[in-house]
């Protein structure tokens, strides 16, 4: 049986973008030092950025240098908290102008987790959240099958310069390692209520209330938060649905792994159970509920008896694994209600909390990456550079040579995926030799 | 499949075709030595990305299948995009033109090709996916006779409610006749009417239904499957394209027209080109169709069947007769179906 919850875990949703908590918070990790470094490296070497009006004078006697060289005119730079505290509040914003532009809930969810997937692996203090945010919507709505020409969707954002937008665009795409399919958590709410709904004793104006809260839920909470990283599209519904009507959410499960298998609990099935952290619900004639509860990774298996499959997919003993992960997620969800979405545009949070950090922030971005167009032009002199040098180079010459040469700080990044136990599940293919900075786009991810 | 490796990592072989939004060339990985076909995007910097990279991009990370041609990379620069495929040695339709009896295969070639290409459907349909442009160009061929569906660019995710969808998709010869009709709410079986004639064509050679235009192209199909009246079909008189004055065809037998084929195929065909999408059968019932029983005692049937043949075949293949042969000849239009 093909289920549903064997077909995502073929998705890129899975196998590129999803982490364990310990995993995503060293790649985070990762990606603040790796920032630190480079970028102190380059204020230390490039003159003070002044156009901004900020100099970089406030040295930080308690920021460590990663190279153990502390230069005194080096700023304070960001934590990972703060720079996970400034995603957050972008990600609020994100929301706040997707429902500006009147959006789908698909387009803003698929844009949100655009957002935060690029900033796992790039910093914010190397590439500027506003402007990465509306790249985030414009390529959401390309995503989800909508083609918002450029024009009209930088006026609405009041963006003059549609250039700003193409050239984060080329950046995201990369950072989120072209996988573009989101996976959300609406479909499987449906599928919900259609089951619930033909349920004999469930009444339909309860069953309308709780779609209706939890809607509003996976509109907010799930996108703010690190949900999409840590749980399938159907844990999250059931989370959701859990928080708008928890009675409903557990007939639901209890509904779905009803199956007890013929010798219960036979002692030699452990890899059973183990894998069965995977399972899936119910298909009925008129819909498909999903409830994907992977959340260990394991390697997919197939075969097997379907009696042994049954029991994997629906079995009882299902049940307690399904309603620990819809439980944990469920409280994942409820540090963010919608009822917070207040809270990401007081002025006085704002002021408190994110202002601080945005002072810090002007001292310490990346002098040659926050300008995304010249960035991009500096790029684009550079490959066409390359392009006309290699009209002379013999076939034969084994990888890029013309490049590096040029342009400062066009060069590579630091490799967060990389390095072995790096933590991200991408599968890695044939990895092309790397010669220092003839990639301007970093090293594989 | 990351966009970190640069196109240099390929080095690039003969042009395979060409289109407006991309460029086909057969590539070679400079470390493994393996080929591949390399799938340039014509960036288009005023809109950014283009929309059917998008599409192809998004549904082919996604869609893994070894009936499906596999996305191997992505490789974006400034000024380029390229697709990295699977290398595959030519399209359904160049195979029939070159190993078929003036242009008809075998019927067991038939059959094995109609069972992948009903598999890789079938995983489409279970991915929620669309393919819409179906047809022979779009079914590359490798020199194991494996089939795989190329040509994304025109597909798309499709959820619940499916009624946005414009009516201006499968090239007119595959093209369902609900669709002909104006229909905006189609759905998987648009696929499957493409496979139908996807079927009498690998057979006879022929194009089953070779329209020249949306009109030219219902008649065609009222011309052999009779014309359709509000009586065999409920709602017929409420499709844009409806007309009154359609001339009456009376349903002819695909027996008749389509000899070359046993009774049993057949009834398949025939399962597969009615003319109500409702009517039509899913992929993943196709593939149980019992005509398909002699091809697998087991599931791997289909494969020792089709290495049965890969010796007979290859020798052809690798050495096709008659100048351009069948593994350089860009078709017209598309760009060697990837």
């Amino acid at each position: 049986m093909a289920t549903e919850d064997a077909r995502y875990r073929q998705s890129s949703q899975y196998e590129l973008w999803s982490f364990s908590p310990a995993q995503l918070a060293a790649l985070r990790e990762k990606t603040n030092s790796a920032a630190r470094s480079r970028i102190a490296e380059r204020l230390s070497s490039h003159p003070a950025p002044s156009s901004n009006g900020f100099s970089v004078s406030t040295s930080s006697a308690n920021t460590p240098d990663p190279d153990g060289t502390s230069t005194p005119a080096l700023p304070e730079f960001l934590t990972p908290a703060e720079e996970g505290l400034v995603v957050t509040f972008y990600t609020s914003e994100l929301l706040r102008a997707g429902d500006h532009a009147d959006m789908s809930d698909e387009i803003k969810a698929t844009a949100a987790a655009f957002l935060r997937r690029f900033y796992v692996t790039n910093s914010i203090m190397t590439y500027p959240p506003p402007q990465m945010l509306i790249v985030a919507l414009f390529f959401g709505c390309k995503a989800e099958g909508s083609f918002p020409s450029i024009t009209e969707f930088g006026e609405t954002f009041g963006k003059e310069n549609p250039e700003e937008i193409l050239a984060g665009e080329f950046l995201l795409c990369q950072g989120l390692r072209f996988a573009l399919d989101v996976k959300h958590p609406f479909r499987a709410l449906r599928g919900a209520v259609m089951e619930l709904g033909t349920l004999p004793d469930i009444e339909a104006t309860r069953i309308a209330a709780a779609e209706r809260r939890a809607r509003d839920i996976l509109r907010f909470s799930p996108l703010i938060t690190d949900a999409y990283f840590h749980y399938t599209p159907s844990q999250i519904m059931l989370a959701a649905l859990s928080l708008a009507d928890r009675g409903l959410a557990e007939r639901l499960i209890q509904q779905t792994f009803h199956y007890v298998p013929p010798q219960p609990d036979g002692g030699a099935d452990d890899t059973a159970l183990l894998d069965a952290a995977a399972a899936t619900t119910t298909t009925t004639t008129t819909t498909t509920t999903t409830t994907t509860t992977t959340t260990t990774r394991h390697t997919p298996r197939s075969g097997g008896s379907s009696q042994e499959d049954r029991a994997a997919i629906i079995g009882s003993h299902i049940r307690d694994k399904v309603l620990g992960t819809v439980e944990a997620c469920r409280d994942m969800l409820s540090k963010e209600l919608p009822e917070r979405r207040g809270h990401w545009t007081n002025k006085a949070v704002i002021k408190a909390q994110i202002q601080p950090i945005r002072k810090k922030l002007n001292k310490c971005r990346d002098p040659e990456r926050w300008n995304l167009v010249e960035l991009q032009r500096a790029r684009r002199e550079q490959a066409s550079r390359k392009a006309d040098s290699e009209d002379d180079e013999p076939e034969a010459n084994e990888g890029p040579t013309g490049r590096g040469g040029g342009i400062p700080g066009a060069g590579a990044d630091g490799d967060v995926f990389g390095g072995g136990g790096g933590g991200g599940p991408g599968k890695r293919r044939t990895v092309v030799e790397k010669k220092g900075l003839d990639d301007p786009f970093g090293p594989a991810l | 499949m990351d966009g970190k490796r640069h196109p240099n990592s390929f080095q690039q072989l003969e042009k395979l075709g060409e289109g407006t939004y991309a460029t086909v060339f057969k590539g070679r990985n400079r470390q493994t030595g393996d080929l591949v076909a390399l799938k340039e995007i014509h960036l288009d910097s005023e809109e950014g990305t283009p929309s059917t990279a998008i599409r192809e991009i998004s549904l082919m990370k996604e869609l893994k299948h070894e009936n499906i041609v596999a996305l191997h990379d992505v490789i974006h620069t400034e000024n380029k995009l390229m697709l990295v495929f699977e290398y595959m040695d030519g399209d359904l339709k160049k195979f029939m033109d070159t190993q078929g009896e003036r242009g008809a295969l075998k019927p067991v070639i038939v059959k094995s090709f109609m069972y992948q290409l009903l598999k890789g459907i079938a995983f489409c349909h279970t991915n929620r996916v669309l393919h819409r442009d179906l047809k022979p160009q779009n079914l590359l061929i490798n020199s194991k006779l494996q089939l795989k569906l190329g040509d994304f660019g025109l597909a798309r995710a499709f959820g619940i409610p499916v009624n946005t969808f414009s009516n201006e998709v499968v090239t007119l010869w595959y093209r369902a006749p609900d669709v002909l009709l104006g229909s905006r709410t189609y759905n998987t079986s648009i696929d499957i009417w493409s496979a139908g004639c996807i079927m009498a064509e690998m057979f006879s050679g022929r194009p089953l239904f070779p329209g020249t235009t949306n009109e030219d192209q219902i008649i065609r199909i009222f011309r052999i499957m009779g014309t359709p009246t509000e009586r065999t079909w409920p709602g017929l008189s409420q499709f844009p394209e409806y007309k009154t004055t359609w001339q009456m065809y009376a349903t002819q037998l695909l027996s008749t027209i389509l000899p070359q084929i046993d009774p049993v195929g057949i009834d398949l065909l025939q399962r597969l080109l009615q003319l109500r999408p409702e009517l039509r059968i899913s992929a993943a019932e196709a593939l149980t169709h019992p005509w398909f029983n002699s091809l697998m005692g087991s599931q791997a049937g289909q494969r020792q069947h089709a290495q049965h043949h890969q010796a007979q075949q290859q020798q052809q293949m690798m050495h096709p007769q008659g100048q351009g042969g069948y593994q350089q000849v860009p078709s017209q239009g598309n760009y060697g179906a990837y």
